[in-house]
């Protein structure tokens, strides 16, 4: 427990009314969307970056350690208190502070919803590229974050790739930028290191976003199989016929059943697999494109495809993709999503194995995932009031990461290492690697007081240690 | 040779062999030379030079084929050159997931032929490609005018290993797209100009070969009118894939095909890729784009390679449909691969023709897009002011300047002033990029802007707490 002295001072920075310390209130903060909980000490709201530092300058003098939170459907843990502390929450820093279209930036405060981005300059004719599932729910801060990723990201990136430079509270309360709206910055690419280190760096305050024109046209399209082999092999044929689509989106059909018992998007209950394509860019030769991709999947066993003729037809298609997750409540009360990504042509295979796992647990396994960049995402569903389930679904689920790691991928593609998958680092890196990643952090924040005990294994901190409520 | 020297030769020559240890190469940075040049053929090697440079405290500086050796302060200590042109094997090329690893001493050029007999396309540009290795690249984070479309380094760069002044090798990232998995210090060590590590093999994205590229090459007779040009382009639906400016010195300095262009002009060079139609109808737009605020000049197109699906090569046109555009702009084309491969060649290699013509000093603006603009007309009335001679390209797209110059040593630094004092107010940075003249008296990077030095500092001193590599030659003298 943190001390009463302290709580006096974070209320002197923010008032009476923006610091929350009993338990009651505090319970809404022990969690995000990962399966584990822990009690923070005192919730914070802040509306500025000063606030930030006042508050963050406290916690050193008082050796207590802060986590920033946002809009917290985190996936991994990245913003749970695991050594208690101070939450300091962002939710009112959600100001657009420049729209400058000149220069094709944009910069936003951290807690701004990733959709609200894109709606803020669709009628200049702009957006902004990354664009994760769940980006009416998820803010721009935790991207950073996280450095999520999203349907888009075959062409376009992640959101590393549009993140130019930031406002930063440094863990020692400082507040510094880095990089900026120029794209070339002299010095370390701090930045680069910033995104997707998860708050253990310091806090992000402001954010410049790259912003690009939005294409002339859109060509969507939906392809419906019989097996998820010949989705795959289509996937693989378009790339090979040096067509970049801006997405190429799989669904199995435990999710395809999903998605229609809570959306009705359209999709054939009986498909093995349905994938979503889109083409963007010039007008020109966009319809031979698309023309083309139909012939490949048709050469692919495809059982029907979709191409959608208008913008309502376009959004349809989408909603199923994007409501995917929060479908699954209808097939499982809960269900532990596996980050892996593989080489493209590794996913029949690695889906097959994850298939297998499921089996071997008695547990079942839907799977919704970006084909064209490698990233499966595997939801092994489960009830988390039986015990025996939760210790099975997390075995389950690094027995997935390993298999991606063997595959030559990663445990990680876009949710973040957070305490989840601390302990899967070990399969992709060796204890050597780790050190050098951990310098990172010391030199950033030599007092261990920003997030602790997250991302390296070697910093995790044991579940007997943590205070769980 | 003092023993101390004598001691070192013998030490490396165990490790490398005697042929790899050259004494007192004929190599200066910055006026200093090194007792030693090092050339080792593996990883293991390196790691072995580096762990036995960091006990004895020697200065290390990692090069490939040297095209950037001469960016950074004068060295602190300098003891060892360490040529890493020795690892020029690819590691993992893997076509169907395209991704390619190769080590830090291939070349730029063999790496781009390589994948192209497979169709793919290296989306790293560089300058000098036929000299340049990828580590050098990686390690400058130095791209080219594609970049425009495909990004710069840190965009393409999945993974890199390092070996640790230590002397131990690891490895960050790994070769997906997505990854997430720890700290992105593959990010730190792009453009980290070997202070942190020496770079031993990177892990490129590749993308399928665009299926046509062609050049637009337009000449103008003011800069405020490829300044509106730029402009339009940019706030369109348009998509190339780099829009170049020359200024009329640097126009001087082009051969080939687009030196027909009138003397005294501004010359616009716009690279298109993708699909046949998609190309053509940007070349027409941007035709009559450059006609309406330039009327009465001649654009060039220069078509790459391209057969359309279901016809012989020999009946290969490049359809210049600009034509229909009128009396309003003649158009002229040119129609072969080779012809667009050696115009970029030369735009590639623009800083060393500018240098042999005499411009010895070459400097780098960076700032937010449209800012780039008001640099150039800054440089063109500071250089008139002063009596320097400047000759300049933009990457219009990125924000870019580049900057050569000649004239009085007192002169040039005035002119470099001016330029980092504005830059910097429009929150940009101008970097030295050659600096033979002034050898230290000129801040090479210019104070730290939008960085926390104690940052880098920090970092520093966790990676190479002994001080080995390029020692006082970065950002902030570090």
């Amino acid at each position: 427990m943190i001390d009463q002295s302290v709580i006096q001072e974070l209320k002197g920075i923010v008032g009476e009314d923006n610091v929350l310390h009993n338990k009651a209130d505090l319970q809404t903060y022990e969690y995000d969307a990962y399966l584990e909980k822990s009690l923070p000490d005192a919730v914070v709201f802040v509306n500025s970056a000063q606030e930030v530092s006042d508050v963050v300058k406290v916690a050193n003098r008082a050796q207590v350690p802060f986590v920033a939170r946002g809009r917290a459907t985190n996936l991994s843990g990245g913003v749970l208190a695991m050594r208690q502390g101070i939450v300091i929450e962002l939710a009112r820093m959600d100001r657009i502070i420049d729209i400058d279209i000149e220069n094709q930036r944009m910069i936003v405060e951290p807690a701004i919803y990733n959709l609200e981005v894109t709606g803020a300059i669709d009628n200049l004719g702009y957006y902004y590229a990354p664009d994760p599932a769940s980006g009416k729910a998820c803010s721009i801060g935790g991207n950073v974050g996280e450095d999520a990723g999203g349907p888009h990201c075959f062409k376009y990136g992640v959101t590393s790739n549009h993140v130019l430079g930031m406002e930063v509270v440094l863990p020692d309360g400082e507040i510094t930028w880095l990089g900026g709206k120029a794209l070339d910055t002299p010095g370390l690419d701090l930045t680069g290191v910033f995104v997707g280190s998860e708050g253990t760096l310091g806090i992000a305050t402001k954010l410049v976003l790259r912003i690009l024109h939005k294409p002339e046209a859109v060509k969507t399209m939906l392809a419906v199989y019989d097996s998820i082999d010949d989705a795959s092999s289509s996937v693989s044929a378009i790339v090979s016929h040096k067509m970049v689509p801006a997405t190429l989106e799989m669904m199995d059909n435990l999710v395809i059943q999903a998605i229609e018992q809570s959306m009705a998007a359209g999709f054939p209950l009986d498909a093995a697999a349905v994938l979503l394509i889109e083409l963007d860019g010039l007008k020109d030769g966009m319809e031979e494109m698309a023309d083309k991709i139909v012939e490949i999947c048709k050469e692919n066993n495809v059982r029907e495809i979709k191409v959608a003729t208008c913008e309502a037809e376009r959004a349809a298609l989408w909603k199923g993709r994007k409501g995917a997750f929060g479908a699954i409540a209808r097939l499982s009360p809960n269900y532990l999503v596996a980050d892996g990504t593989v080489p493209r042509t590794k996913l029949p295979e690695t889906l097959r194995m994850c298939r297998e796992i499921g089996d071997k647990y008695g547990l079942r396994v839907a799977n919704v995932f970006h084909a064209g960049d490698g990233n499966l995402h595997p939801l092994i569903l489960f009830d988390s009031r039986n015990p025996e389930d939760k210790e099975k679904v997390l075995k389950a689920g690094m027995e997935m990461l390993q298999v991606c790691a063997d595959m030559g991928g990663t445990v990680s593609g876009e949710h973040g290492v957070g305490i989840e998958k601390a302990m899967a680092m070990y399969m992709v890196y060796n204890e050597k690697d780790l050190l050098a990643q951990e310098w990172v952090k010391e030199a950033w924040d030599p007092q261990d007081l920003a997030n602790p005990g997250k991302i390296l294994p070697q910093r995790l901190i044991k579940r007997e240690e943590a205070h769980v409520s | 040779m003092s023993p101390k020297t004598e001691s070192y030769t013998a030490a490396l020559t165990g490790i490398v062999g005697k042929d790899a240890v050259e004494e007192k190469p004929q190599v200066t940075v910055a006026g200093k030379s090194p007792s030693l040049r090092v050339r080792p053929k593996s990883v293991e090697e390196v790691g072995k030079v580096l762990a036995f440079a960091n006990e004895n405290g020697l200065g290390v500086i990692p090069t490939g084929s040297g095209t950037k050796l001469e960016t950074g302060n004068p060295p602190e200590k300098f003891d060892l050159l360490l040529d890493l042109t020795g690892l020029d094997q690819i590691v993992e090329y893997d076509a169907e997931n395209l991704t390619i690893a190769a080590q830090a001493g291939v070349r730029v050029k063999d790496l781009v032929e390589l994948v192209t007999k497979d169709e793919l396309f290296f989306p790293v540009d560089p300058a000098f490609p036929g000299e340049a290795t990828i580590g050098g690249v990686v390690a400058t984070s130095d791209n080219g005018p594609k970049r425009f479309q495909h990004g710069n380094l840190r965009d393409v760069v999945l993974g890199v290993k390092v070996v640790l002044p230590n002397g131990e090798l690891v490895k960050f990232g790994g070769r997906t797209i997505k990854n997430v998995s720890g700290y992105d210090v593959t990010k730190m060590m792009i453009g980290s100009m070997g202070i942190l590590g020496v770079i031993v093999e990177a892990t490129f994205r590749l993308l399928p070969e665009p299926q046509r590229e062609d050049i637009l090459v337009h000449a103008f007779p003011k800069l405020s009118e490829v300044t509106k040009l730029a402009g339009q382009v940019l706030d369109s639906v348009l998509v190339p894939s780099s829009l170049e400016l020359l200024s009329p010195a640097a126009r001087k300095l082009i051969k080939g095909v687009a030196s027909d262009f009138a003397v005294g002009e501004y010359l616009l060079v716009v690279g298109l890729e993708g699909h046949p139609d998609a190309v053509v109808r940007q070349e027409q737009d941007l035709t009559s784009m450059c006609a309406n605020l330039a009327p009465n000049r001649t654009a060039l197109v220069v078509g790459g390679d391209y057969v359309a699906e279901g016809k012989e090569a020999s009946e290969r046109e490049v359809t210049c449909q600009i034509h229909d555009h009128g009396e309003a702009c003649n158009c002229e084309t040119v129609t072969d691969q080779a012809t667009v491969d050696s115009l970029w060649e030369e735009i590639y290699n623009l800083e060393r023709t500018a240098k042999e013509a005499g411009y010895a000093v070459a400097a780098k603006v960076a700032v937010p897009l449209a800012q780039v603009w008001e640099m150039a007309a800054a440089a063109e009335k500071s250089a008139a002011a002063n009596g320097v001679q400047i000759a300049y390209k933009i990457s219009a797209g990125n924000g870019l300047l580049n900057l050569y110059m000649q004239g009085d040593n007192e002169k040039v630094l005035a002119v470099l002033e001016d330029l980092r004092t504005l830059a910097q107010k429009r929150e940009g940075s101008l970097v030295l990029k050659s600096t033979p003249l002034f050898n230290g008296s000129f801040e090479v990077w210019g104070e730290p802007q939008g960085t926390h030095i104690s940052l880098i500092r920090a970092t520093k001193a966790k990676y190479d707490p002994n001080g080995v590599l390029n020692v006082g030659r970065y950002v902030g003298r570090i």
